[in-house]
């Protein structure tokens, strides 16, 4: 009869949990969270707490540093560059110290002594000149930096000294020496025969941490790095969680799964306003870092008309989307660049919405309502698809919102999502019609972000070649990033953002910030000039 | 004996053959260009059509159909199932292998949880029939049958994790979060079983032998396990083997629920980002594992039931 | 057999609330408070109100409307899937059953084929062969679903096959399509009837877990799976909007399941009388 018992019981837990799910909150419930959380503070406060778990929404992946394939906060722990971004400039970091020639042509670095790898190797010169060579034998992958295309040549004459020669003055250089890729150093000892274009043997680099472990698509852990050059962090273990579910993210937070939440899109508005006020948990949002927009594939039949594209301008509502999905953190974006953004603060004409005028565009370009509510012209209707980034938090909602506004002026949207991989992958390859995009913020807008748009690295290449100007827009570019002169410079900045701007190419949404939610104690958290770094060596708990 | 299962271990060959071929021709039907993708792969800045051309004589692209897919078989054997779309650095076979343990692991919880549950509650049921118990039990299945399981998860999730905070929410790692997925996938076999022994049972108790017993004034007990039950057990077990893959498929939907890092996860992901090889390796998979398994239970029930044992002869 | 339905409570008190709720979707322009597709995203995640008798969802429209025109979708597309399954299945039944032969073996074998696959896989290595959308949804569950209705519906066939009055028809040489539509049809609508509307319940879970997925309907489309969905995004901050559309999806695909069950007393009278 023992198997009665055991059935019964079972049969018992069965039946709570059963009706349970049926029933609303009870009083037990609440005593129940109190009592976990009192036990979970006490075990707290008796050790002093050194490691911290961060979440991301997907695996560290390849961390090759002079690829593109792997997470950028992964390889800022591990890798560094000759020198650092800052809010007032640069700073040296693997140069303590730089010169440049007269003509800006010639860049000597002093490279900082008795730095070691992670691995033992030396990083002077030598090693630094081996990585120039591995990143340049790659050359086709770089062509987004301009520098790439202006190189004479690297050479390193002795082991604390390190020159690069320009063929022309180059005023952008030391912030593209100073981004997470390409030009991080890792061990030579990890390249493979000197080479890094197919791969790396190991992830060994001069920065505060070291890779220590990691499971694909669980979790990955990094240790600080003993042999450190710069001041010890005082976390001395991270470990980052794979979890791809927004919900899933802030419970995991809420129990103490993990300490730290940080991103632009790993948080959604509505779980920053709910910890807002929270004592236990810091809400943090960045300035805004870059524009969330909306990319017109100009290639397109139906879009390749500017009217059309003007429309869909009109009918947006940034103000609706800022305060209904962002509820204000985010502010309305009328232009591609904001115009705190080096060179953007010119006078431009934002698109108002105005669904009237927006319906009389659509008129004018010879669009009349069809049988079943949709546009047609010539028998075609005027049905779109708009991809967004499944992994994005807000992109969903912020889809759809649009689908139901465009649908008031007959504009048929459907709307796509894809894990972050593929929509990029559809992107570069032009295979959309609207798609969701980010600026590339700071500190590559404007130059980096412009000077891309001349070559397949992104989807605008793509999305601008039905546009008649691109051949002049991007001659400008390319004048852009060589002239010496301030004002010049401006004039050909003023030209190409007007030109982008009255082609109505891109949608301007809201200013996006990145947003971070951490546990109370943890101290030392700021936002970096670099806006994918997480500053980890500058945390401690209280 | 032996020449039965022997025979029936050479029918399922054919059948076999039939999956591979259909699973071939699904990469086949697709869009994509595998040639393409290795250039991709390769990151290759820009894509021209010669050295699409260039690459598809290299990879034996523009070879016959029959003979891509005997080498792709023969590939298969080797475990070698290609390489991601969207991952290029990741083979599918390896992506497969960092899956499969999650979900053979929810599969293999959520079995003893079917057993562990059915067995006793059909039981109960059977022996008080028309009891309360027997009524509570099967008003519960009768709701159970109709709850889509996601929905049961969410249901389960929001309150045994969010509400009373007993157990996590979702994602993979330890015991406690393999719990309300497990149930979550087993409740709708339960169900079944349930209604399945108690039937059985049911059946069992108007049978010859449990009259004779009665005669022989063996006590209820006594009948009701050894013979009724034990009788009842055997189909059962039969059934629920039977099951297996079908509950190794079926958790692909609470996988999703709950972020188990499983095949099923995978494979959805997979779906949304169009990457092809990881699906066809997936049904493939659980082609096979379907056959396999049918093929066993067939043969162990063939070998322990006497009756059966004399027809396969 | 009107007069044992009509006995029936459960059979006469389903079928009246299946039509119920077939008249709510068909007439859900005129009972629907609102428009459901009306986004206004200033106003979301409202709690019940007068305006809004169910509350809003996360782009501010209304929860009862889109559960209303969620009947369309829900319920038309599992009609759909259960016709298109039952009409080839019962095809594939009766011609196996009947003809025997090759054309027997042949059905049959493919029915073993389809059969060695677990269907839950088979319909997601569908949908990503045609792509996502419902109407591929709908196909895949008839592709994968025929071949069980055909087995049973030959077993059915086979039992009346050898019954007298059809030997006596075939032997007064009335032709095959009759004695196939007039004789055995007829015969095993019983089974048919009982099956379709077991069916329907089995379809409207499949077919909501692939909206659910976001593999079945896309949005803005109210359809439950669908609805269900979008509260997944929201569980902790708004539980409750995943209340009711789950409900709704019990309810039915219950009714569906009760009237099935009452279907089978009503049309098989021994069964009762036992």
């Amino acid at each position: 009869m023992k198997k009665k018992w055991c059935s019964l019981l079972l049969l018992g837990a069965l039946c709570v949990s059963m009706l349970g799910g049926c029933s609303g909150s009870s009083t037990k419930t609440s005593t129940t969270t109190e009592e976990t959380e009192t036990t979970e503070t006490t075990s707290q406060t008796g050790e002093a707490k050194d490691s911290l778990v961060f979440v991301n929404y997907r695996d560290i992946r390849d961390l090759n540093p002079h690829l593109y394939a792997g997470e950028m906060y992964a390889q800022e722990m591990l890798f560094e560059t000759l020198v650092n971004i800052t809010a007032d400039g640069y700073e040296g970091c693997l140069a303590e110290s730089w010169d440049i020639n007269e003509d800006g042509k010639i860049y000597t670095f002093h490279i900082r002594p008795d730095v070691y790898f992670s691995d033992g190797e030396v990083c002077d010169a030598y090693a630094i000149k081996a990585n120039f060579d591995a990143i340049i034998e790659n050359k086709d992958r770089h062509t987004w930096l301009e520098m790439m295309n202006l190189l004479v040549g690297v050479s390193a004459p002795d082991e604390s000294t390190f020159v690069i020669e320009l063929s022309e003055p180059y005023y952008p250089l030391l912030t593209e020496l100073g981004v997470t890729r390409p030009f991080a150093m890792i061990s030579p000892a990890a390249m493979k025969d000197g080479s890094t274009k197919d791969g790396v043997n190991a992830y060994i680099g001069t920065g505060p941490y070291v890779l220590s472990e990691f499971v694909t698509d669980e979790y990955a852990i990094f240790t600080a790095n003993e042999n450190y050059w710069g001041e010890q962090p005082a976390i001395k273990e991270i470990t980052v969680k794979v979890i791809p579910d927004n919900q899933t993210r802030i419970l995991a937070l809420e129990k103490g799964e993990i300490d730290f939440i940080f991103g632009k899109n790993m948080i959604d508005a509505d779980a920053i306003n709910q910890y807002m006020d929270s004592e236990d948990f810091t809400v943090a949002l960045s300035d805004p870092t870059s524009t969330r927009h909306i990319v017109i594939n100009t290639t397109n039949e139906l879009l390749s008309d500017v009217k059309v594209r003007q429309a869909l301008q009109h009918a947006t509502n940034k103000q609706a989307i800022s305060e209904g999905i962002f509820y204000g953190l985010e502010e309305p974006a009328d232009t591609l660049f904001a115009t705190t953004v080096p060179y953007c603060d010119i006078d431009l004409e934002p698109y108002a919405y105005d669904m009237e005028l927006a319906a009389s565009l659509l008129a004018e370009a010879g669009w009349s309502a069809g049988s079943d509510g949709v546009l047609t012209k010539n028998g075609q209707p005027l049905a779109l698809e708009l991809l967004y980034n499944s992994d994005s938090v807000t992109e969903k909602a912020i889809a759809e919102y649009l689908q139901s506004e465009y649908a008031q002026l007959g504009i048929s949207l459907t709307i796509h999502g894809e894990e972050e991989q593929s929509y990029r992958d559809r992107m570069k390859a032009g295979n959309f019609d609207l798609v969701f995009n980010i600026c590339w913020g700071t500190p590559y807008d404007p130059q980096s972000s412009l000077a891309a748009m001349r070559a397949p690295v992104y989807g605008d290449y793509a999305a601008q070649q039905g546009l008649e100007d691109k051949a002049e827009i991007d001659e400008a570019i390319t004048e852009i990033l060589v002239s010496t002169d301030e004002q010049k410079r401006q004039e050909l900045y003023t030209f190409v953002l007007t030109s982008l701007h009255e082609d109505a190419v891109y949608i301007p949404l809201t200013y996006e910030c990145n947003k971070a939610i951490y546990r109370s104690d943890m101290q030392g958290f700021h936002f970096t000039q670099t806006q994918y770094e997480v500053p980890f060596e500058d945390f401690y708990y209280e | 004996m032996k020449q039965y299962v022997f025979k029936r271990i050479l029918s399922t060959i054919p059948l076999l053959l039939i999956i591979s071929f259909v699973c071939f021709v699904f990469i086949n039907l697709i869009p994509s260009n595998p040639a393409e993708v290795a250039l991709r792969v390769r990151q290759v800045p820009i894509i021209t059509e010669e050295a699409i051309a260039e690459v598809e004589a290299e990879l034996g692209l523009n070879r016959p159909f029959l003979v891509r897919y005997v080498s792709w078989l023969f590939d298969c054997l080797k475990g070698d199932f290609g390489i991601s779309y969207v991952n290029p650095s990741r083979t599918v076979a390896g992506e497969l292998a960092r899956c499969l343990p999650a979900t053979l692991q929810l599969a293999g919880a959520s079995l003893v949880l079917v057993i562990l549950l059915s067995i006793p509650i059909g039981f109960l049921c059977a022996v008080y029939k028309d009891g309360i118990f027997d009524k509570v039990m099967r008003a519960l299945v009768f709701i159970t049958t109709a709850m889509p399981p996601y929905w049961v998860g969410l249901l389960l999730m929001w309150f045994i994790s969010i509400k009373l905070d007993l157990l996590p929410t979702s994602g993979g790692g330890s015991f406690a979060h393999l719990i309300l997925p497990a149930f979550t996938v087993s409740l709708s076999y339960i169900s079944t079983y349930i209604r399945l022994i108690r039937n059985n049972m049911l059946e069992n108790m108007k049978q010859d032998y449990v009259l004779y017993a009665n005669v022989r004034g063996l006590p209820q007990k006594v009948i009701l396990i050894k013979h009724i039950l034990k009788n009842s057990m055997h189909t059962c077990i039969v059934a629920i083997g039977m099951s297996i893959p079908q509950l190794i498929s079926g958790t692909i939907v609470v996988e999703n629920v709950f972020a188990w890092p499983g095949l099923g996860t995978l494979c959805i992901s997979s779906i949304f980002n169009r990457d092809y090889p990881i699906i066809q390796a997936y049904v493939l998979l659980i082609g096979v594992l379907f056959v396999v398994f049918n093929l066993l239970f067939d043969i162990l029930q063939t070998v322990s039931d006497p009756r059966l044992r004399k027809e396969g002869a | 057999m009107a007069k044992r339905f009509w006995k029936n409570k459960t059979a006469v008190g389903t079928v009246f609330f299946v039509v119920l709720i077939a008249l709510l979707g068909i007439l859900a322009s005129w009972i629907a408070p609102n428009d459901p597709y009306a986004a206004d995203i200033l106003h979301k995640y409202e709690s019940m109100s007068a305006q809004f008798p169910l509350g809003t969802d996360h782009l501010g429209r209304c929860i009862l409307s889109r559960l209303l025109y969620g009947i369309r979708p829900t319920l038309g597309l599992a009609l759909l899937t259960m016709l298109g399954t039952i009409g080839i299945g019962a095809l594939m039944g009766l011609l196996a059953g009947y003809f025997r032969g090759w054309v027997e073996e042949l059905i049959m074998r493919i029915v073993d084929v389809m059969l060695s696959f677990p269907s839950q896989v088979m319909v997601f290595a569908v949908v990503a062969l045609l792509g996502i959308s419902v109407q591929n949804v709908v196909l895949a569950n008839v592709f994968i679903k025929w071949a069980w209705y055909a087995r049973m519906i030959r077993a059915g066939v086979m039992q009346y096959r050898e019954k007298n009055f059809i030997q006596f028809s075939r032997c007064i040489g009335t032709p095959e399509w009759f004695i196939l539509l007039r004789h055995l049809l007829p015969s095993i609508a019983a089974d048919l009837a009982v099956l379709a509307s077991l069916d329907v319940g089995w379809a409207i879970i499949n077919i909501s877990t692939m909206s659910f997925l976001g593999l079945g309907v896309q949005a803005p489309t109210p359809e439950w799976g669908a609805m269900l969905n979008e509260a997944k995004n929201v569980l902790t901050s708004n539980p409750s909007q995943m209340i009711f559309p789950g409900l709704a999806i019990v309810v039915l695909v219950s009714v569906f399941n009760l009237m099935g069950d009452a279907l089978r007393d009503v049309l098989d009278p021994k069964e009762v009388a036992k």
